[in-house]
């Protein structure tokens, strides 16, 4: 599986080079964007019998980096609960990070594709330490790194603010197996300069 | 001027767009071309491509390592203490597979070990009247998790780094302030470092150095360097505690013209270390100082033909290396270099320890005798429109060559083994042949690729060597730099097998693995600012590479910098 993959990630990456236009103009940070989302947090595969779906808020900054591409930085929280039935803690606080890329591609108007890298940071509400049982490293600072594939919706915008969606597919590296969640949230934004 | 030249140097290296690492000093975990095996950042076997000898690369001593830092025998760029440009960064990274959600579903007993993380901030200030101030702190918790255990009984405590627990090779911390103007550097850096040092015995060696003042100091042509470590030992398991309070530096004049004749430079200087120990130190030098008093030359007399050298003695040891190459171009197409390297010595190292104490044996860390090593070496390089091509061969005759004579083991624990015997040598002569070829491409600005492959193989009476090199070694290339702002680079490699002789009671076999490298960087070139995420590592299978180390796994690390 890791192969295929692997060749099919270069392959990609040999279309975009190869595709890429040559910017004429510098549109680099252009424009800026200050955004609040809110939405829902699916688990998705395994991990879905760990934790339960939650709500998620964040910040987002969105900048002008190519005519057709910004750049996305996010930073929010959720707070996953556990099921009743895991007596260790009720829940983990989870705090996340992305840094990535989205492109409007001409044969997808009006949607925005993007991708880039994601950082989480997770600690359980409660829990004893000592108790080595399962659940125990979250008793402690967990973080992990992964991907994200999104798509992003505008819904409305005038010169200053814009209402949209996002829908995301987060892949976390974690053992034994990867780690799947998808996010929807509905976002307002205000053009900062 | 320097400063301004050693940025520039930074940013062209940057744009061309290789694999970033951890940190600097950290290439040979994720190298190929040759034989590079990682234990942890404070332990390598580095032995690059065509290169003579069987000894690795850290392992010799040359004039460029006085700005490296000395572990135990060995040169290493890690934790390096050279100041940056000015600039503020931060950095962060993971090997990855922590379990995270999962570990609500895992039973202990089935739980993966843990994976360790690395964190890393520093600035460096704008210059004031060419006074600038600086502070970094780092450590990589990577290739960590195997040695946890045996560690964590040596200090007795999970805390012993600058942040976390996960007993890091190295944890460092510093504060520095500096004068940068015209031709005069000067500067002054003070901190904290914990440290875990490999010992030819195959024992990870804790030391506290609180604290490291460096000190160096640039006119001209003359280099001066001042350190000084308090070094805390500690053993807690066997109740041993030591410390050592050393004193080390340099004085150099690197190259510059003598005699009237632009066609001989030389250059020369000296270094030196006194130490004073007491308690179980684990190390020790002999009569407790180490001086190396050295000569370097570099002779042109025709257009295209270079003789160079240096030489170095002490009250023990000398050391000769020279090399005399003849380069030849052909329009500019074709280059074709032809070159021949002696070296000559009684130790590879003459600043290293001169012993290591375990238990009741004293490990001696040289041998009597001295070894001599020949090499021919062929380069020819050939250009068509894009297109690069490169055929590169070596052979080399060795005798003398620096080996341990392992006496016997004792097991830690499973599978974790610590020697004891000498340093010695192989007194029969080593053959060595090595070949490799290399293919290069780039498309305009956007796109450059490469294939390197090459091989090496050894005789001798004698074929238990430390280590034996891998026989094949692949490395492909390709980078991209979109829009001169996007950068994605990536690197696929193959190591043939590898094998530990002497570390371990049987042979180990370090198998032969593929394995890519990843780097995605948005270049902000007005602003200074760039953002990086770089994937290590990928697609391996998770191997020890060398006895008692750490498994050498996939990492991530994302990396922010604001140049002023």
């Amino acid at each position: 599986m890791k192969i295929p993959f692997f060749l099919l990630f270069i392959l990609l990456t040999f279309i975009s080079g190869y595709t890429a236009e040559t910017e004429e103009k510098d549109y680099m940070f252009s424009e800026g964007y200050l955004g609040l989302e809110g939405g829902d947090a699916y688990p998705w595969g395994t991990t879905e019998d760990a934790i339960q779906p939650a709500l998620f808020g964040q910040g987002n900054f969105t900048y002008r980096y190519w005519k057709n591409t910004y750049g996305i930085v996010q930073f929010g929280y959720a707070y996953f609960k556990t099921y009743t039935e895991f007596k260790r803690f009720p829940g983990v606080h989870q705090f996340h990070g992305r840094v990535g890329l989205e492109h409007q591609f001409s044969w997808l108007r009006p949607l925005f594709l993007g991708a880039g890298f994601s950082c989480i940071w997770a600690r359980s509400d409660g829990g004893d330490q000592e108790d080595k049982g399962p659940g125990v490293m979250l008793t402690d600072n967990e973080s992990e790194f992964g991907t994200f594939l999104k798509v992003r919706l505008p819904i409305w915008k005038n010169e200053k603010y814009a209402i949209g969606a996002n829908i995301y597919w987060e892949q976390l590296w974690t053992l034994p197996e990867k780690s799947n969640m998808l996010w929807i949230g509905v976002f307002v934004q205000r053009r900062m300069w | 001027m320097r400063i301004f030249i050693l940025f520039i140097l930074c940013f062209i290296s940057f744009i061309q767009a290789s694999i970033p690492v951890e940190t600097e000093g950290m290439e040979p975990a994720i190298r190929s071309d040759g034989t590079f095996l990682t234990a942890s950042p404070t332990y390598y076997y580095d032995r690059p491509s065509l290169m003579a000898g069987i000894h690795s690369q850290s392992e010799l001593w040359s004039p460029d390592f006085l700005t490296k830092r000395l572990l135990v025998d060995r040169y290493s760029v890690l934790p390096s203490w050279q100041i940056q440009e000015p600039s503020i960064w931060m950095q962060v990274g993971n090997e990855i597979g922590d379990m995270i959600y999962h570990d609500v579903l895992t039973d202990s007993d089935d739980r993966p070990m843990n994976r360790t993380p690395m964190l890393e901030a520093g600035f460096r200030s704008n210059s004031f009247h060419g006074f600038f101030s600086t502070a970094r702190f780092f450590q990589v918790d990577h290739f960590s998790s195997s040695t946890l255990k045996v560690n964590r009984k040596a200090t007795g405590t999970m805390e012993y780094s600058l942040f976390g627990s996960n007993l890091p090779a190295f944890s460092t911390g510093y504060v520095g302030l500096g004068y940068s103007k015209d031709q005069t550097e000067l500067s002054i850096l003070a901190g904290r470092e914990y440290l875990w040092l490999f010992g030819e015995s195959g024992r990870w060696i804790s030391a506290l150095l609180s604290p490291r003042v460096e000190s160096r100091f640039h006119y001209k042509k003359l280099d001066l360097s001042l350190i000084y470590e308090d070094v805390q030992y500690k053993d807690k398991e066997e109740q041993e505690e030591g410390t050592r309070k050393e004193w080390s530096g340099s004085l150099f004049f690197p190259f510059g013209k003598c005699c009237k004749s632009s066609k001989i430079q030389t250059g020369g200087g000296l270094a030196f270390r006194f130490v004073n120990d007491e308690g179980d130190t684990y190390f020790g030098l002999e009569n407790d100082r180490a001086f190396w008093a050295f000569l370097q030359a570099k002779y042109e007399p025709i257009k295209d033909f270079t003789v160079s050298g240096h030489a170095g003695m002490n009250e023990r040891d000398w050391l000769i290396q020279d090399s005399i190459q003849y380069s030849l171009k052909k329009g500019k197409s074709s280059h074709f270099l032809i070159g021949l390297h002696n070296l000559l010595g009684t130790r590879l190292n003459p600043m290293g320890e001169s012993y290591e104490f375990f238990n009741q044996d004293t490990i001696s860390l040289s041998a009597e005798g001295f070894l001599q090593l020949y090499q021919a070496k062929i380069d020819f390089t050939y250009e068509w429109k894009n297109v690069q091509f490169a055929l590169r061969g070596s052979g080399f005759f060795e005798k003398g060559a620096e080996t341990f004579d392992t006496t016997g083991f004792v097991e830690k624990r499973t599978d974790v083994w610590y020697r004891y015997g000498d340093v010695s040598r192989i007194n029969s002569w080593i053959r060595g042949a090595s070949a490799e070829m290399e293919l290069a491409y780039q498309f305009k600005e956007l796109f450059s690729a490469s294939v390197r492959a090459g091989m090496e193989r050894l005789w001798g009476e004698e074929e238990r060597f430390e280590v034996q090199p891998s026989e094949y070694w692949l490395e492909l290339k390709a980078d991209w730099t979109i829009n001169k702002t996007l950068l994605v680079s990536h690197s696929l490699h193959y190591r043939s097998d590898a094998m530990w002789n002497l570390r371990h009671p049987e042979p180990y076999e370090v198998p032969g693995d593929w394995f890519w490298n990843a780097s995605f960087s948005q270049l902000f070139p007005k602003y200074g600012l760039s953002l990086t995420g770089t994937l290590l590592h990928v697609l391996s299978d998770e191997i020890k590479e060398v006895p008692n180390g750490n498994e050498n796994r996939i990492r991530f690390f994302c990396n922010i910098k604001k140049t002023f």
